[in-house]
């Protein structure tokens, strides 16, 4: 029997979710001063609006439920689930508004392509958008690659209430620290130190290369929130290709690296225990899934015309390699190339790498590492099961944060979550299909979108037909919440919503 | 009747001597036809070389069909023998890469006699070819022009490509002379092995605004009067070069490199207006939102 959302519960939910739309009422200001600094007054205007509109419906989502309360599970989830679209809609407005977008639609996808560190992108024009629209952009993979609910619990937005609850319906079940809040807290502290060094050695690299003062302070500043929070938005429309620097190249990698692992192992690095970060179950199976990856990409592009030569395949190739399996999505080969010049092979390689994705934990996206050496591990115990006598017990354990036990409840979780990653990449290259595209680049883009890869090929173009669209948008916000809690949330607003049929046997 | 010592040599003398005079009188003529014709056909705007006389649309290039009026007169408009078009500046390596300098570029058959060489024996007659000003970087021109509304129209043997063409390219375009519009956006970005050169980006004026990278020695970024962005419309240029789908020098990236590259029109700067009625909405809004926001932190002070 599913349990129906009852009107205390979407009381509580509208009032958190007011609380976060307030949230992100504030985090529009950024872009409005920037566009005061700039003098940019139309984006100006535009962000005075949008942070209005937001200021009168999160306070009036608020009123629904004055005396503050606590937040149960259920609530938590939904809140949660709706939290990422609710914010993409008010992120939409003023990016539509910006005249950058050919359809409302597409400036609802930049929205939660944004929010969701997607990095797939439906702009027109990115060269001549405003300092203040770009602005947005990174401020909302700032707050979606940390996590929203993470943000908001290391501000204390939510009080004491419910914060374990919303902290694990956000896809994080791991602790630095004990504490919820603390444990925010280290994650935004660490990200802020990060991206702040990224950003001094970025810009002295964009000095280098001619750029303004101002502009390459910017563009560095961007670069490395989107790298190091895995988003895959760039200042440029040509991506990173637009630097033609090596040096920059190098310390986005770097930085894509750094983004794509636990923050749990930044913490124990941080603590002097540096060994614990290479006996991790997550950093052995980074290492031989990429190192495995990287041979399988090489030899089909070496005896491919194109890319064969070894420099272009250690530029372009490892930088792609790189942000696919972190999940970014910058690109230093066209989507042309990728279609042209790739091979087939490379091209389906990219999309299994994109499809596993970074470590649990971190801000990368897909299947994650975790799940696979789980996997792999259970594999591991059904043979030296098949192998052991009947009266021996096996026990596989592993290392993660800790030496673990390898459980039945381990392996549920980790090949439920893989299944339910396979089965949407799969539906999501059917519905490509089924809008008339090739079947390789419609698998590709759908990995793209649910392991919020980001990098797109043929697929996403603005003005893309609607109903792609919309469920492009549902697997980003899918492959956000790993599934669980979007399952959850689904069944709760189906259960509440359908009536109540009707036990047999009465009348 | 016959004069007396008036022999067959003084007679042929004498038919030789009209015939020369004929010869002269039919050259004279020929090159007074040549003259007015000339004259005649004279571009109204070469008088005046200045660039406001040069028939020009509203974008500031030159009237195709204008161009194609005066071209029936004129040879030194016309394109050199290798395609390109005079007055675009130097390639790197100081040679002339867009035809003859101005002013040197022989007319149309100026080395032909202008007299009929009907007459066998008479050696031809050199006319020195009519020094023709320059209708648009000559003397008399403004310095500060830097347009070449002369570049529009293209030779045959290039291929005119769109960049939303390059953008979607496939292999046959890979290592193919191009020539594209576009406008400057962005940065010059020193080119980082190559000490002299640098990138640029050109932007399409296709719906997707598709771009290519271009490879290009500094020089030719003297002609960029501004770089794209927010509120700024860049430099357009017209390129021409060779299209890399992955170019070998620069480790497979999509590029032209260019060979030539001339100015057609030049940015434009939108000046950001301050309107204070275009603020009042947002202000209304964030005041109801804070005072919603007193209310209810009242209200809640008042519960506990």
């Amino acid at each position: 029997m599913w349990q129906r959302f009852t009107l205390y519960d979407l009381r509580v939910i509208g009032h958190y979710l007011g609380t976060l739309i307030l949230f992100f009422a504030v985090l529009m200001v950024v872009p409005f001063v920037t566009a005061l600094i700039f003098q940019e007054w139309e984006p100006a205007s535009r962000y005075l609006v949008s942070v209005g509109i937001a200021l009168v419906a999160g306070c009036s989502l608020r009123f629904l439920r004055i005396e503050p309360g606590r937040l149960d599970r259920r609530q938590a989830l939904a809140v949660t689930g709706f939290a990422w679209v609710v914010l993409a809609l008010f992120a939409s407005i003023p990016l539509y508004f910006s005249g950058h977008y050919t359809t409302y639609m597409d400036a609802v996808f930049d929205g939660a392509s944004g929010l969701t560190t997607t990095g797939a992108s439906l702009i027109v024009d990115l060269d001549h958008l405003s300092y203040a629209d770009n602005m947005f952009r990174f401020a909302m993979h700032g707050l979606g690659g940390l996590g929203l609910i993470v943000v908001a619990l290391s501000f204390g937005l939510f009080g004491r209430g419910g914060g374990a609850s919303l902290f694990s319906s956000e896809g994080r079940s791991e602790h630095v620290v004990p504490n919820v809040v603390q444990t925010t807290q280290f994650i935004a502290r660490i990200t802020v130190v990060i991206v702040a060094i990224a950003t001094v050695i970025i810009t002295a690299v964009c000095l280098t290369i001619g750029m303004e003062p101002v502009r390459a302070f910017l563009n560095a500043l961007w670069v490395s929130i989107s790298g190091f929070l895995t988003g895959g938005f760039t200042p440029m429309q040509l991506s990173i290709m637009y630097y033609h620097s090596l040096p920059l190249e190098l310390v986005l990698m770097v930085l894509m690296i750094l983004g794509s692992i636990s923050f749990v192992l930044f913490a124990e690095v941080w603590r002097g225990r540096a060994r614990m970060f290479f006996q991790d179950l997550e950093t052995k199976t980074m290492i031989l899934w990429v190192g495995a990856m990287t041979f399988v990409f090489t030899a089909t592009l070496a005896s491919w015309p194109y890319f064969n030569d070894m420099l272009a395949l250690l530029r372009r190739g490892l930088f792609m390699i790189i942000s696919a399996f972190t999940t970014t999505g910058f690109q230093v080969v066209t989507t042309n190339q990728i279609t042209t010049a790739l091979s087939n092979g490379a091209f389906l390689t990219l999309a299994f790498i994109m499809a596993v994705g970074g470590s649990s934990g971190s801000t990368a996206g897909g299947i994650k590492f975790s799940r696979m050496g789980i996997i792999f591990k259970s594999i591991v115990a059904n043979v030296k099961e098949a192998l052991a006598p009947d009266s021996a017990r096996v026990v596989v354990s592993y290392n993660h944060i800790g030496r673990r036990t390898l459980t039945p409840d381990v392996v549920k979780e980790a090949m439920t979550v893989f299944i339910l990653y396979v089965v949407t990449y799969v539906i999501g290259a059917l519905v490509g299909i089924a809008h008339g595209h090739e079947a390789i680049p419609a698998i590709f883009e759908s990995v793209a979108m649910t392991s919020n890869g980001g990098i797109v090929t043929s697929l996403a173009t603005p003005g893309m037909p609607p109903t792609l669209e919309l469920f492009y948008i549902f697997q980003m916000w899918a492959g956000r919440l790993e599934f669980v809690t979007l399952l959850a949330l689904i069944v709760e607003v189906a259960a509440t919503v359908l009536p109540r049929r009707k036990p047999k046997g009465r009348s | 009747m016959r004069w007396r010592g008036e022999g067959p040599a003084r007679a042929a003398s004498k038919n030789a001597a009209a015939g020369r005079a004929r010869g002269r009188a039919a050259a004279g003529a020929l090159l007074a036809l040549a003259l007015l014709f000339a004259l005649t056909a004279w571009p109204a705007w070469a008088d005046t070389p200045t660039n406001e006389d040069v028939p020009t649309d509203e974008t500031g290039v030159v009237d195709p069909s204008a161009k194609d009026d005066n071209d029936q007169n004129t040879g030194e408009t016309e394109a050199a023998p290798d395609g390109t078009l005079p007055g675009a500046p130097l390639a790197p390596d100081g040679a002339a890469t867009d035809g003859l300098p101005q002013g040197d570029a022989p007319l149309e058959g100026a080395d032909e006699p202008a007299a009929s060489e009907d007459d066998g024996n008479q050696p031809p007659v050199k006319q020195p070819a009519p020094k023709l000003p320059d209708p648009v970087f000559g003397e008399n021109t403004s310095e500060e022009n830097r347009v070449n509304p002369q570049q529009k129209p293209d030779s045959s043997f290039i291929y005119d490509t769109a960049i939303a063409d390059l953008q979607e390219a496939d292999s046959y375009l890979n290592d193919q002379t191009v020539q594209v519009t576009g406008e400057v956006v962005g940065d010059r970005i020193k080119a980082e092995f190559d000490p002299g050169f640098c990138w640029i980006v050109l932007q399409g004026d296709n719906l997707n605004r598709s771009e290519i990278p271009v490879f290009l020695a500094m020089e030719y970024t003297d002609l960029i009067d501004i770089y794209g962005a927010y509120g700024r419309k860049g430099t357009t240029l017209q390129v021409r070069g060779t299209f890399h789908l992955t170019c070998p020098e620069h480790q497979g990236l999509t590029d032209l490199h260019a060979d030539a590259v001339s100015l057609v029109e030049k940015g434009s700067v939108t000046e950001q207006v301050f309107d204070i009625g275009a603020f009042l909405p947002g202000i209304m809004l964030v005041f109801t939102g804070l005072v919603m926001l007193l209310v209810f932190r009242h209200m809640r002070e008042g519960q506990r």
